[in-house]
């Protein structure tokens, strides 16, 4: 019987490491097709470019939007900071931002795998499937190699957390402010991070309060520092560009439908997870991993409901649950709970069904997360799984495309795509005036000024603190040789001025959005 | 209590559960005894907070018996 069921373990355990290799392959694949995309493919992408750019200059992106070019950033200058290098050797270019990202969601993924290995009494094998159904989870997959800071926080946080669960209980004072400084580092890198400090920073109290406020006074010191230099050296707007302008509208509709979608992503290891939970609150020690995934789920989750957010917010989240599931079936399976003997017994008892759960766990994971091409090389296994494509004509993503605020990429893009790009381009070209454009990927393109930053100019708006007097009038005299919009994300003043001053010329189809091309209203001057 | 190797225990911990739950459920609840005028009851996102109130409360009075375990 035990050898028969340990035989089993073994096949369940491949076809659990085949699954998640094939939600692997997938993200290399989706990696390698878009990282050379010369064009957003997310919105937002090329602003994020373009902050790079400015801190290449030795310039702050965190500026006056009322006078030309009404540009400004409302993230932390960090992930632009490390990959401004690259602007000095490559020019403005997507790659490598896009590279950096999906570098650090490997780590990320290697990180939650140590953890589990280190924490979970070494089971290299549920280690791996750990790292490796981080990357499985859609969340994380289509935003991993994506020209934003949120997967290279998602990094930081997660070494921060995996070296103070070692090194506060050890009082190893170099771990400590090493493990700080990541913290600090991912705060930088997007506001976000926050959460997970005070998740930190609450587990550590419950550890020793003493030593918890102590570093808490420091870490509190050394973060305002860097804040206070940012508002002087910006001229107070650091304060009003990345803090007050990301105060959005919260729905709570899109909070609940991004609660439950990624409850059903994720339920095969949110279970055991939170059964781990369940015996740290009341036969151990809570840990650092427990607090976290407590504050990530819950503050990140609610957060994920304001505008502009959405299902990356749970990325916290995810890797939180991968590592404490990893940890709890890895214990399982080696049998080394430390419990009460009433729940020992129990636990023996069930220990060969633990040997088949476990992979089962993983395996069923895998299908929940599954997304894939439904063409080429794919067709005969999306055939065999009987999945059709449900995002883009050839795209298959379990997480569908139907809940409002779940990011509907991570489709592979096209020659066409990348030929509609160039299309825009070379209408820009035609024009020798600057163009206002929601994607700014086809100025830098053509070589031209990036205009305005259209969500951060509506967050200020309906903060009160834009008017645009300057940028209407542009637009109401012509001054731009094109409008293009995707998403119509400007304020409302400037989207009526537009409406007024351009006309229609045409609609070119990319990456799933219809960007509308407009000219100045026949009449004015070219 | 701050000596170099206090720590909080389970008891303490449950004990700030429900402190924290009663005073946010009875927050949650005065939302619309305070607020005159305003329509439609307890909304999703109160029901949401008022739900996680009552987890926290539950999960602090069983904690409250398991004494000075370290939590």
């Amino acid at each position: 019987m035990n050898t028969i069921v340990r035989r089993l373990h073994r096949g369940l355990m491949l076809a659990a490491s085949l699954a998640l290799l094939l939600s692997f392959l997938v993200y290399l694949l989706y990696a390698t097709n878009l990282i050379p995309f010369p064009f957003d493919y997310d919105q937002g992408e090329g602003f994020e470019l373009q902050d790079t750019v400015l801190f290449s200059q030795g310039q702050l992106p965190y500026r006056d939007t009322e006078v030309y070019p009404f540009y400004s950033s409302n993230y932390p200058p960090l992930y632009h900071v490390l990959a401004a290098p690259m602007v000095w050797i490559f020019g403005p270019a997507y790659w490598y931002g896009r590279m950096l990202s999906f570098l650090a969601s490997l780590a990320s993924a290697c990180a939650v795998g140590y953890a589990v290995y280190r924490d979970g009494h070494r089971h290299l094998w549920l280690a791996a499937l750990s790292g490796l159904a981080f990357l499985a989870s859609n969340f994380v997959y289509h935003i991993g190699p994506l020209f934003r800071q949120h997967t290279l926080m998602v990094a930081l946080e997660i070494a921060a957390i995996v070296i103070l669960a070692r090194a506060f209980p050890q009082r190893d004072k170099r771990g400590i402010a090493f493990g700080l400084l990541l913290l600090i580092c991912a705060g930088y890198t997007k506001q976000l991070a926050a959460i997970t400090a005070v998740a930190a920073f609450a587990w550590m109290f419950l550890r020793q309060p003493r030593a918890a406020l102590r570093w808490a006074a420091g870490f509190i010191v050394f973060g305002a520092l860097i804040f206070l230099w940012l508002n002087l050296a910006s001229d107070g707007h650091w304060w009003t560009q990345a803090i007050v302008a990301n105060v959005n509208q919260f729905h709570p509709s899109q909070a609940f439908g991004l609660f439950v979608l990624w409850f059903q992503l994720h339920g095969f290891l949110l279970v055991p997870a939170g059964l781990l939970m369940i015996y740290e609150t009341y036969f151990d020690r809570l840990s650092i991993y427990a607090i976290w995934f407590i504050f990530a789920a819950l503050v990140g989750g609610i957060a994920s409901g304001t505008w502009g957010a959405g299902d990356s917010y749970f990325t916290s989240s995810i890797a939180a649950a991968c590592i404490l599931s990893g940890i709890c079936l890895s214990r399982s399976v080696k049998a080394a709970w430390r419990s009460p003997p009433w729940l020992q017994r129990v636990l023996d008892g069930a220990a060969w069904p633990i040997l088949l759960l476990a992979p089962l766990l993983y395996l069923g994971y895998a299908r929940a997360t599954l997304k894939m091409p439904t063409q080429g090389a794919f067709a005969p296994l999306a055939n065999l799984l009987r999945v059709e494509p449900n995002a883009r004509e050839s795209f298959y993503d379990s997480a569908s495309f139907d809940v409002p605020g779940y990011a509907n990429i991570g489709y592979f893009v096209s020659e066409e795509d990348e030929a509609a790009g160039r299309r825009i381009v070379d209408l820009i070209k035609g024009s020798d005036r600057p163009v206002l454009s929601e994607d700014a990927s086809f100025a830098f393109a053509a070589d031209r000024d990036i205009v305005s930053n259209p969500t951060q100019l509506r967050n200020l708006f309906l903060a009160g603190l834009f008017r645009g007097d300057r940028l209407i009038e542009m637009i109401e005299t012509h001054q731009f040789g094109l409008v293009i919009l995707r998403a119509q994300f400007y304020p409302t003043p400037v989207l009526e001025a537009i409406g007024r001053a351009y006309e229609h010329w045409q609609t070119i189809h990319m990456n799933r959005f219809d960007y509308l091309i407009l000219r100045p209203k026949s009449g004015a001057s070219e | 209590m701050f000596s170099r190797d206090y720590t909080v225990t389970k008891r303490q911990l449950g004990i700030a559960f429900v402190a924290i739950g009663i005073v946010g459920i009875l927050g949650v609840l005065a939302i619309d005894i305070l607020q005159v005028g305003r329509q439609g009851g307890i909304g999703p996102a109160q029901a949401f907070a008022l739900f996680v109130m009552v987890v926290l409360l539950i999960v602090g009075l069983t904690l409250i018996p398991l004494g000075d375990a370290p939590a």
